[in-house]
Parts: structure tokens; sequence; C-alpha cells
């Protein structure tokens, strides 16, 4: 049961057209609080737009967005991003020129020089990157560098982190090791993880949601979701 | 102390003592007067260019805004010269906003045009308005405006250190902003503003403010190079005083503190002995620029930086 309370975001007929195509069309979604949840679909479903429409990236054609409660609808990314949506790109997105330490660094706002060293640490000892914390990130390999954007999105901590892709290009083991960071942070984050590998949402999502079409086809936990017929016939077609 | 303060005391202190033992001959020291007042308006661009990542091809616009608001004060107000830098100061930071406003309303190559054409406004206004600004042909500040607390500004020897402490202010101010969160938070929109946006920053304030500061820098730099040089002339609103500091910091190292100052020697020297040569001296310019560029790609300071000294602000 989602209890008022328990809500950390919801969504009022959300929709997002683009010259006539509706890439979103009229969802009324809901995450709890500490929750994981996946958002999946099959490529072009609308997943990347409605996180953009979440945390403010691209402008809703109708429709409301809650986040704890508060109409955030009509303000900008980094309003939304300061109440507590953290956001990591699909494509790797970090400043490839600065440090591992710098790049954490930037996603503290408003802390003393000390504190930032210490939340630096302790979030590149959680991801794994602590003997890289002086490295060029552009120097980093692939999954280091995602883990890199993974770490900047915890430093932020955000009462809801949105992860899109965020295994794409990681090795068996980073993919092991993503997965036991995602359970442990869950404890205090919120997490809505757009993922294509099923193996990680079966493993680590509270609830699954499906989209299609620009439209939540399915929504619920993982043995409903996998026996859905409808889920079934826009992943297979018919 | 910091090996960053030490680089730069150490570098001020060179041309201080240049000065000082006599090394400078007048031809040289009359140069290195100008280029450090030039320099200092290469500051002001690096800011926006350098460190934010915007690429102005409109910054003549300040510099001369500074130059003839400060001129202009003197020539027909009486101003003093302490009352027209405060002016210039004032009318720079106030026309930096209001172009920052609108230009900022762009993007890439839009918002190099949009700042080419605001420049283009302002040299045009400038002739039209020739009987305030006498027109391309300018005007000199007489000698006897050139006093600031009894210092007589025309004097070379008192003309390079004036010019020498506006270029420390102005690299002091350049280095203060390189080591703050906000000059973080600069290098950071300038990597990649999409991730600056998403991390919290509102990056339009970030640039606007940019803006601000490089077109005040810029401004101030005008100002001061009409009253130590005492000639305002519309030449100076050209889009060449617009390309002129992208080079020095392209050439010194864009996003350097001292880049610009390397830049602004190089090519003041660079056409100068060239010209010396050859009547055709650009061909000469224009292929030790290309050999620069192939060989030190990010500007002979960024270079050096990239290679070796890595805490080089």
């Amino acid at each position: 049961m989602d209890s008022l309370n328990n809500i950390l975001l919801y969504t009022e007929n959300l929709t997002k057209n683009f010259q006539g195509i509706k890439a979103v069309n009229d969802i009324n979604f809901k995450i709890n609080h500490n929750e994981i949840r996946a958002l999946i679909g099959p490529n072009g479903a609308g997943k990347t737009t409605f996180v953009s429409l979440l945390c403010g990236r691209i402008k809703a054609s109708k429709g409301k967005v809650f986040f704890n409660g508060v109409n955030i609808s009509h303000l900008p990314v980094y309003t939304r991003i300061s109440m507590g949506i953290g956001y990591t790109f699909q494509i790797t997105s970090i400043f490839f020129n600065l440090t591992v330490s710098e790049n954490v660094a930037l996603a503290l706002k408003n802390k003393r020089q000390e504190e930032k060293k210490s939340i630096v640490s302790e979030v590149l000892n959680k991801v794994g990157l602590i003997d890289r914390i002086n490295q060029r990130s552009g120097d980093l390999s692939y999954g280091h560098q995602r883990l890199l954007e993974l770490a900047m999105g915890i430093a932020q901590r955000p009462k809801l982190l949105i992860l899109d892709e965020p295994t794409q290009g990681l090795s068996d083991l980073e993919i092991e090791n993503f997965k036991k960071l995602i359970k442990k942070i869950s404890a205090t984050v919120t997490v809505l993880l757009i993922e294509h590998n099923m193996d990680v949402v079966m493993s680590i999502a509270d609830k699954i949601t499906v989209l299609h079409f620009g439209e939540i086809i399915a929504e619920g936990d993982k043995k409903s979701i996998q026996r859905n017929p409808v889920v079934q016939k826009a992943y297979l077609g018919d | 102390m910091r090996k960053d303060l030490i680089l730069h005391l150490s570098a001020l202190s060179v041309l201080l003592l240049l000065e000082l033992l006599g090394i400078f001959s007048d031809y040289h020291q009359g140069n290195f007067a100008r280029i450090l007042v030039l320099a200092a308006y290469g500051v002001g661009y690096n800011i926006l260019f350098g460190y934010t990542g915007l690429l102005s091809l409109g910054h003549a616009l300040f510099f001369s805004a500074g130059l003839y608001a400060s001129g202009l004060s003197v020539y027909h107000l009486d101003y003093d010269i302490g009352q027209s830098i405060i002016l210039a100061i004032g009318i720079s930071a106030f026309i930096s906003s209001l172009i920052g406003f609108l230009a900022l309303r762009t993007i890439g190559v839009s918002f190099m045009i949009v700042t080419l054409m605001f420049s283009q406004i302002a040299y045009l206004s400038i002739l039209y308005f020739g009987s305030i600004t006498r027109g391309d042909e300018g005007f000199v500040i007489q000698q006897s405006s050139r006093i600031f607390f009894s210092l007589d500004l025309s004097n070379p020897t008192i003309r390079y250190y004036s010019a020498l402490l506006i270029f420390s202010l102005c690299i002091f101010i350049n280095l203060w902003i390189a080591k703050s969160s906000f000059g973080r938070v600069l290098v950071a929109i300038r990597e990649n503003s999409d991730r600056a946006l998403m991390l919290g920053y509102n990056v339009q304030s970030y640039k606007l403010l940019s803006i601000i500061i490089s077109g005040t820098i810029s401004g101030f730099a005008g100002a001061c190079y009409g009253i130590l040089f005492g000639y305002v002339g519309a030449s100076f609103a050209t889009v060449s005083y617009s390309i002129f500091p992208l080079l020095w910091v392209l050439i010194g190292g864009a996003g350097t503190v001292l880049g610009p100052l390397v830049g602004a020697i190089f090519m003041f020297y660079l056409i100068d002995y060239a010209s010396d040569i050859t009547d055709a001296y650009m061909i000469i310019v224009g292929v030790s620029l290309l050999i620069v560029t192939l060989f030190a790609r990010r500007g002979l300071l960024g270079e050096l930086r990239y290679r070796f000294f890595k805490w080089i602000p």
C-alpha cells in the first residue's frame, strides 16, 4: 500500500510531445521512499524522456511532478537537484580533464573544504575508486568512469537517485559490485533505475515499471512482470 | 607559501626588476607597458573563454566601453583619473550585464555571432556619434589631465609601474577566481555544462557572472590603456581588438593565469620582429602561429602545465 506519507515522488498525467509524437503519454507514476524501482521497456519506450521530465531536463507538455509533496513541475533543473534529485547520465558524463576527487568534490555544493575531503574519500571508498583519487578522470577505464559518475550521484546525497543504464559497459565483477552498492545505499536513498540488464533488474529491484510507446503497460513485483503477457508481447513482439 | 603564489609573485618580480635594474631600453619599456595593460585585457577575456569556455568575438565592446567611458569623462567633463576609472568600471559592468543577459540566450556559434554583432553596433555607434567621440580619428587625452595623485602617468617610468600594478591586480583577481569554488564551477561548465547543471548549479547565472567579471576587467583595462597612453580611438572597438585577446589566450594557454601575458608578449614581439624583416610580415606571423598551434595545442603555458607542472593555475 502506498500511503501518501510514504510516497517520495509522483506524477499526474505527465506527457511529452515531440512534434506530435507522444514520447511520454499521460503517465501517473509513484515511487516510495527507500525503494529500488526499475524502469524497463524496449528501446524507444520513452524511459530516458520520462526521467528527464522528472528532473526537469526536458519541459513537460502537460502534467505535474510532485516531489516530497511539493509540486516541482515549474521549477528549473538546478532547484530540483538541490531539493534532492540526483541523476546519472546514460552516456558517461563526467569532467574528463579534472581528477577523480575534483569530479566528486563538484557534486558537493556548499560544503567546507575539510568536509568535502572526507565525503570524497568516503564515497570513493564505497565505489572502489579510492586508489584512483588523484588520477585524471579521462584516463580511467570506461567501467571506472561509470563508477565515478555513480560516485558523483551518491556524493550529492540525493533523496532520489535516477540511474540511467548505469551498468552499460561494466564487467561482470563490476556489475556484481554495483548491485551490492545499490542495495547498500537504498537504505537511505530511493533509486529509480533504467536498466536493460534483466539480471540486474531482477536481483535488486523491489518493483518494476514497464514502459512501452510512452505509456506504462505494467507495474508490479518481479514475478508478476515476468508472467505478464502484455510485457512479453512488448518485448518479444507478436 | 603555495607554489602557485610563488610562481606569480616571481613573474611579477621579474617584470619589476627589469625596470628597477634599468635592463629595459626606452623602446622595450614602452612596449612592455603596453603589453601589460593589453595582457590585463587578456586576463579578462581568459575568464570567459579560458575558464568558462564561452568564445566571445565581441570583447572589443567591453574594452572600448572602458576606454571611452574614462576618456570621454576626462575629455568632456573634466573628471579626474580616479573618477573616470570608477565610471569606466561601472559602465563596463553594466554593459557586460546587459550584453551577457541577451547573448546568453544563445549558445555556441550563435553566441560568437551575437557578441560580434553587439561589438559592431558599438563600433558603428562610435563612428556615428562623431561629434562626441571624434569618430575614426579619436582624441588625445592631454598630459595635464593624466595626473593621478600628483603622479604624471605620461612619464614612461611611472606609466610602466602603473601598467605593472594594473596587470598585477588583474592576475591576482584571476588567481583568486581560479582557486575558488566559483572558479571550479566555471571550469566544470567549460568541461561539461550539462553535467554541471545536473549537479545542481545554475549554469546560466554562473555564465552571466563570468561575462560580467570578464567584461568589467576588460573595461578596466581599456580605461587604463586610454589614460596611460593618452589616446582614445575607434580602432580599439574594431573586430581586431576582439580577436587579439583570443589569440593571446590561445597562444599563452587558455585557462592559465599567466597565459594572456605570455601570449601577448609572444604576439607583440613576433609582429615587431617580423615586420622588421619584411613588409609581408603576416606570413611569418601566420606560420609561427601555425607551428605553436601544432606543437603546443594547449598554448605555451597550457602545454607546460599539461606535460610537467600540473599545479600551474
